[in-house]
This record gives structure tokens, C-alpha cells and sequence, in this order.
């Protein structure tokens, strides 16, 4: 009997929405989240452009519809269709024409308790910060992703489970963990994996401190594990946030990035929608090649990259960043320019 | 002793879901992490957004109610002859 009071205790700690709930002020007036909603598709109509060392140029537009499909009180239906026309023109002559789209995810979450989120489909694979925070159009500081984003720069097809909980007051613990099945479908690109990824936040300095792991099964076996943090400065305002990761085969790298928005500290209505970026990244080659279809660099790289962003509305975002990669053989510079507009539609 | 032990911790998770939570506080404590702007949105949509949100961020039920009950409440029209219609001041 004591087992058994045991075992329903602990039960009830891993689903503490069992518990009396947080009380939201004003929340009760509309209802929560749980009740109402109606269809949205939103998302973001880019068009970039990026020229390095005077002979290569690409360009092209990208679109990212996102569909949001609420059902009932405890499910939301998902998907993000990625497409994009990539020009490349490299020593005065046009590349083929490539037609890019997939899902970037189509997934059906379950609101399992007021901490646990139920995930099943294809998903976003929970690694680090990038991918799941960052990589939208209009949501990344710089147009460029760090070179070492290419290695976690994937969806997964399978479960996921994630949540959130205070461990003490002012210390939030977040996590997610999956699994994933291997997939060679063009729309649904998947490799076998699994892994999870964890965070420490502090609401109060805005610091979070997080770890992520990933093992890859099937054809290429490999482990990766990364670290990041990200720390917001209220009173600047200024956003630092950074990113370690460590691939068996594949190398390590690490990227650190600050913005600085110009909102507080003038009262200039245009320089009020700036916003200032730099970054400094390394990648680190293995000292033999793994011949893996990764899109690394194949030297150790070294980069810099300044950028500056201007919001003429709230929905439309203009940027323009420098960047100078160097590694043992040469090296490069890129200017890239890109306008994001993001458009939401729904019911009113 | 290992009921003892049981039932401080569940005490303590009690204790520490009680605490009231701040709407605007959520709002700039994780939102305008990555998103520079607030948008104003009818409450159907804000509803869904903040759903989204919840899964995205993981935040807790209960920061999402809050998070949408200062965005409703942001989103009433203020008296202002310099207010915009659909931007809300960042």
C-alpha cells in the first residue's frame, strides 16, 4: 500500500497540472487558451540577395507559409511549407534552376497538462537554440545561419515530449526529448535519431543556460552535444546569445552573436526601429574527412559578420549584413541584403 | 520517512504553482527574446498564437493564459489621437 501511495505521488509530480494552478491575473476574464480560436495562416514572403568575393552572386525569394489549425481544447494541428528559388550566377554564368520545398513540419501537439506537450509527426528537431528559435526569415538577427547550423539543421518524424516547470521560484526548467524514424521522402526528409534537449531560465537577469544531445542511428552513427545560452539585458536593451556544438566525425564549432536595438536609447522614430548585429564563429574540421553528406566546411573556418536591421512596419524587416570567412587557404567576403514580409490571416 | 519525504515535495510543488504570474512580465521575460514587436491581433487569432506560442516557448499553461490576457488587454483601443490602428507602440 505504501508502494502504491508511492508511485501515485510520483505520478502526480510528473504532471503537476494535477496541482492547484498558477493563478494568471485577468487570464480567467477571456478563458485561457483553451477555449476558442479559429483557423491562422501566417508565415513570411522573403527575398534575399548575397554577393561574395565580386564573381558569385545568388538571389532568390522564399516563402514560408505556416498554418495553424486548433482542435478542440486540447490539440493544435501544425505545418510550416518551406519553398524557395535559389539564382545562383558563379564567373558571369547562370547555375541551374532549383525549385526547394518541403515541410519544415507538420505536427499534431497534444496539451497533455499544463506543463507537457505531446508531439507526433514531423517536427522540428529540439537542438540547441537555432532551429527552433532563430531560423524563421523573420525572426533571425542575421540572414546568414552560422556555418555550424548546417549540422542540426533537420526535422524529425516520430514522438516528441516536452515541458516546462518552475523548479523554484525564479528558476524555470525546460526540456523536450524524441525520437525519430528514418524517411528519404523529398516532402519528408528524416534521419533515425533520438535525443533531447534542456534548459535552465532565469526570468529575472532573462539568462538561460541549456544542453542538447542528439544521437544519429542508421547509415551514418554518430553523437552530437551542444551547450547555448542566451542572455537579454532589460535595461539596454541588448541580446547575447551563443552556441557550442560538438559532432563526432562532422567537427565542433561555436558561434556567439549580440543585438543591440536602438529603441531605448533615442527618441528618432527611424533609428528607434534599428537594430545592430554582430557575430563571431569558429568550425573546427576533423582532422580526417568523414565524407558525410553535411554541408561543412572542409578546413577549419573562422567568420565575422556585422549586420544592421531596419522594421519600416511591423511586418516588413530590411536588412543588410557584411561578412569576412577566412580558413588556411582563403579567403571570403559576402554582402547580403534581404526584405521579409511577414503576414498573418485569420478571423476576426 | 520516504512518505515524509513525499509529501514535502508535493507541499513544495504546491507552493511554488500557487504564485501568481505577471502577463506583461511572460510577455517581456520570453517573447520579446526573439520577437521585437508587439502585434495586435483579434482574440480569436490571439487565442491560436498564443497556443502556438505555448508549444514553441515552452511556457506553461498558465503562462500562456497570462501572456493572453495582456495581449487582450494591450489591445483595447486607447484614447489617443497618435495611436495606430493595428500597431501597437513597441
Amino acid at each position: 500500500m505504501r508502494s502504491l501511495h508511492l508511485a501515485l505521488l510520483a505520478l502526480w509530480s510528473l504532471f503537476p497540472g494535477l496541482l492547484p494552478a498558477q493563478s494568471a491575473s485577468g487570464a480567467a476574464d477571456y478563458g485561457g487558451i483553451l477555449g476558442g480560436g479559429s483557423p491562422i495562416l501566417t508565415g513570411a514572403l522573403g527575398f534575399t540577395g548575397g554577393i561574395n568575393n565580386p564573381s558569385n552572386l545568388s538571389f532568390g525569394p522564399k516563402f514560408e507559409p505556416i498554418l495553424l489549425l486548433p482542435i478542440g481544447n486540447k490539440f493544435l494541428l501544425e505545418t510550416e511549407y518551406s519553398t524557395e528559388l535559389p539564382v545562383n550566377r558563379q564567373d558571369g554564368a547562370l547555375g541551374s534552376l532549383v525549385y526547394n520545398h518541403s515541410f519544415e513540419y507538420l505536427q499534431m501537439n497534444y496539451l497533455a497538462s499544463s506543463h507537457l506537450v505531446l508531439t507526433g509527426g514531423e517536427f522540428v528537431t529540439p537542438f540547441g537554440i537555432y532551429k527552433e528559435r532563430m531560423d524563421p526569415q523573420w525572426v533571425r538577427n542575421l540572414l546568414d545561419p552560422p556555418l555550424i547550423f548546417a549540422i542540426n539543421d533537420n526535422s524529425s518524424i516520430g514522438g516528441m515530449v516536452r515541458g516546462s516547470t518552475y523548479i523554484s521560484e525564479g528558476v524555470k526548467l525546460n526540456g523536450a526529448a524524441y525520437f525519430s524514424v528514418n524517411s528519404s521522402n523529398s516532402q519528408f526528409e528524416s534521419s533515425r535519431q533520438s535525443g533531447g534537449t534542456a534548459s535552465i531560465y532565469l526570468p529575472g537577469p532573462r539568462l538561460e543556460l541549456g544542453a542538447s544531445y542528439s544521437r544519429r542511428m542508421g547509415d551514418d552513427q554518430l553523437n552530437i552535444a551542444g551547450a547555448d545560452f542566451v542572455w537579454n539585458d532589460r535595461r539596454t536593451p541588448l541580446d547575447v546569445r551563443g552556441e557550442y556544438v560538438w559532432a563526432e566525425k562532422l567537427g565542433s564549432g561555436y558561434w556567439l552573436e549580440a543585438a543591440y536595438k536602438l529603441a531605448n536609447v533615442t527618441s528618432n522614430p527611424f533609428l528607434r526601429r534599428c537594430q545592430l548585429v554582430a557575430r563571431g564563429e569558429q568550425v573546427f574540421a576533423p582532422s580526417i574527412s568523414p565524407d558525410l553528406d553535411d554541408p561543412l566546411p572542409v578546413l577549419t573556418t573562422s567568420g565575422v559578420t556585422a549586420g544592421w536591421n531596419y522594421w519600416p512596419t511591423d511586418y516588413l524587416k530590411f536588412s543588410v549584413s557584411y561578412g569576412r570567412q577566412w580558413d588556411s587557404a582563403e579567403s571570403l567576403n559576402t554582402w547580403t541584403i534581404g526584405l521579409v514580409y511577414r503576414f498573418t490571416i485569420g478571423a476576426h | 520517512m520516504k512518505n515524509r519525504i513525499a509529501v514535502l515535495f508535493i507541499a513544495l510543488m504546491t507552493s511554488l504553482t500557487a504564485a501568481p504570474i505577471d502577463g506583461e512580465q511572460v510577455y517581456k521575460s520570453n517573447c520579446t527574446r526573439c520577437h521585437i514587436a508587439m502585434h495586435t491581433y483579434s482574440e480569436k487569432m490571439s487565442r491560436v498564437i498564443v497556443r502556438h506560442m505555448r508549444v514553441r516557448a515552452m511556457l506553461t499553461q498558465e503562462e500562456a493564459n497570462a501572456v493572453l490576457a495582456y495581449l487582450l488587454e494591450s489591445a483595447q483601443p486607447v484614447p489617443s489621437p497618435n495611436s495606430k490602428k493595428g500597431i501597437n507602440a513597441r
